[in-house]
């Protein structure tokens, strides 16, 4: 049984986060269901890396809830979620350069049983066949798109449930990103993982979501305000990078 | 040049590389896992040294029915009459000493490691880790001097006394079972680090640790054994030099910054290169010794020794294509 009684994968309820005990995310409110692609859009400083690193357990919590299934994992160490069915491909893709594309996903299966691990390379391999071809090759030498090929792959190596992507399309060209958004959608469709996207504004794919969320200033806008104002946060969103 | 020594060089110099082949493997094992130089590692290796020799020093006068129970348990503190004495008791079987030393290191690194490792601290930037590092290193040293520990002699090898003679170069079987010991445990770590889920959780982790936590590695578990193992090494380290060079802790540390040195010549990471400079820097110092290039100066042959050192150091890293201590890579 995948997702919480009433069908949502996570859920982030009155979400309170940030560095120090300083805030970042103001009363985050959330939920993602199996099956669906939701982007996130937000400017440079808007909370997205923030949101997502919360959920992974990396950035502390302040206030509210964050539900995986019916399991509340506000509290739980990153390892314990990962385990649970969370997988996250990072922003910049973070790969171990100096391991190979095998060992890469070795780690990503590091929750799993061991017998279980070199299976999941089998899952895996049929999402992104161009990895399979290149398993002995070291991660720091795969090309950009290699590499966010690789990042999401990693992440699925333990059949996450809920998939955190983060800027999958920095720096790739946009044959090479709509690429890897059909794969995500894939994952969604056909294995019913829920996916959450984070991207900036101009690079929105539309086409391939299902709904989008739009976070500013930490704060998910509701959507009858982005129907008044379109994408308003890329223009006077804070800009810190 | 003395050629005639140069056999001697030869067989001695390969045989105390052994001795310096140590340090350097718990250097770059928790250089690897914490990008951070392991100071804490050398206050270990001199406690270990100390703590062997308290308690496998022979005691002369020991007479049997005495007080077994050492002096210095009931008086701590500096003592003005002098360094403290030990009251009288049978000597400590080396070997067992040795392993009761080891599972000292073992627990000091688990308990410094589960420090560092956690979370909050292991985020932190290179320098502040690396000062707690050498304050570490400093309390460990502070505690044994705060026993005013005066070791006068050399505590007894853990492999026994025997002395061979090979080529007319006297070998003792403390430093041929010393190099043995290290070839045997850079093979293991050696499959460790290859073979094994462990291994390969340790060197991604020296890639990226903070991608590391996403995939699930749990970093503190991980860091706490990586730090138990490079403890208990050092400990070893610390007995096995302590044997031929005294238990004494500023010497303890002018050896481990010899293992430093010897570390950096693998990059911080490659214990086979390591080794490579621990068999050059063995080499040219028994050279120095035993007089290859005549008579030399104290200060000239360390300025010989570690100016090579830093050669090699300097041109392997060209080689590698990489900076020394591949500091561009660091990115937490
Ligand atoms: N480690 C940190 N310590 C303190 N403040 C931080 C830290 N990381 C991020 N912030 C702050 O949190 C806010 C949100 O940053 P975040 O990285 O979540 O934005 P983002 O939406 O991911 O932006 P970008 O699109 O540039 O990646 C910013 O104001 C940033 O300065
Ligand atoms: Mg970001």
């Amino acid at each position: 049984m995948r997702g919480s009684s009433d069908g949502s994968v996570l859920t982030v309820r009155q979400l309170v986060a940030g560095y120090s005990g300083q805030a970042v995310l103001h009363r985050v409110d959330m939920e993602v269901r199996g099956g669906e692609v939701i982007s996130l859009l937000g400017a440079n400083g808007a909370g997205k890396s923030t949101l997502l690193k919360t959920i992974m357990g990396t950035v502390p919590v302040i206030a509210g809830q964050i539900h995986l299934g019916d399991a509340d994992i506000t509290r739980w160490a990153p390892s314990k979620r990962v385990a649970a069915g969370i997988g996250f491909s990072p922003e910049g893709r973070r790969v171990f350069a100096n391991l190979t594309v095998e060992e890469n996903l070795l780690i990503g299966a590091t929750s799993m049983r061991t017998s279980h691990r070199r299976d999941q390379m089998t899952y895996t391999g049929e999402l992104f066949p161009i990895l399979a071809n290149r398993m002995d090759q070291r991660a720091g030498t795969l090309s950009g798109g290699e590499q966010q090929m690789l990042a999401v792959a990693r992440a699925m190596m333990t059949k996450p449930q809920l998939l955190l992507v983060e800027e999958p399309s920095q720096g790739l060209a946009p044959m090479v990103v709509d690429r890897i958004y059909e794969t995500l959608r894939e994952i969604a469709a056909d294995r019913g993982v829920a996916v959450l996207i984070a991207e900036q504004f101009q690079q929105i794919r539309e086409e391939f979501s299902d709904r989008i969320l739009v976070i500013d200033k930490g704060q998910i806008i509701p959507d009858e305000e982005l129907v008044a104002a379109p994408a308003a946060g890329s223009a006077d969103g804070e800009v810190t990078a | 040049m003395h050629f005639s020594l140069l056999e001697t060089v030869l067989i001695a110099g390969f045989v105390n590389a052994g001795l310096y082949g140590f340090l350097p493997i718990s250097i770059i094992l928790s250089y690897r896992i914490s990008r951070t130089i392991a100071f804490v590692h050398g206050g270990i290796a001199a406690a270990a040294a100390l703590a062997y020799w308290l308690l496998c020093f022979e005691s002369p006068e020991f007479l049997p029915g005495e007080d077994v129970v050492p002096n210095f348990i009931l008086q701590l503190g500096s003592d003005p009459d002098g360094a403290h004495r030990y009251g009288s008791r049978p000597e400590f079987d080396p070997l067992a000493a040795l392993l009761l030393v080891m599972v000292m290191g073992a627990a000091i690194g688990a308990v410094y490691g589960a420090i560092v490792m956690s979370r909050r601290i292991a985020s932190q930037n290179i320098l502040t880790l690396t000062i707690i590092s050498l304050g570490g290193m400093m309390a460990l040293i502070g505690i044994f001097q705060y026993l005013n520990v005066q070791p006068d002699s050399l505590p007894a090898s853990p492999f026994g006394a025997h002395t061979y003679v090979f080529q007319d170069v006297p070998l003792t079987r403390h430093r041929l079972v010393t190099l043995v010991v290290v070839a045997v445990l850079s093979v293991i770590l050696g499959i460790l680090l290859t073979r094994t889920h462990t291994g390969l959780v340790i060197r991604a982790l020296a890639d990226d640790q903070e991608a590391g936590v996403w995939c699930g590695i749990k970093l503190r578990a991980v860091g706490t054994l990586v730090y138990a193992g490079s403890g208990a090494l050092a400990a070893l380290a610390g007995v096995l030099i302590a044997v031929t060079a005294g238990p004494n802790p500023a010497e303890m540390l002018l050896l481990f910054l010899n293992g430093l040195a010897i570390a950096a010549v693998g990059g911080m990471r490659s214990i086979p290169l390591a080794f490579v400079g621990a068999l050059v820097f063995s080499f040219l110092e028994t050279a120095l010794i035993v007089g290859f290039f005549g008579d030399v100066d104290r200060a000239v042959s360390a300025l010989v020794l570690y100016g090579a050192l830093l050669g090699i150091i300097v041109t392997v890293a060209r080689f590698r294509k990489e900076n020394v201590f591949l500091l561009e890579r660091q990115s937490l």
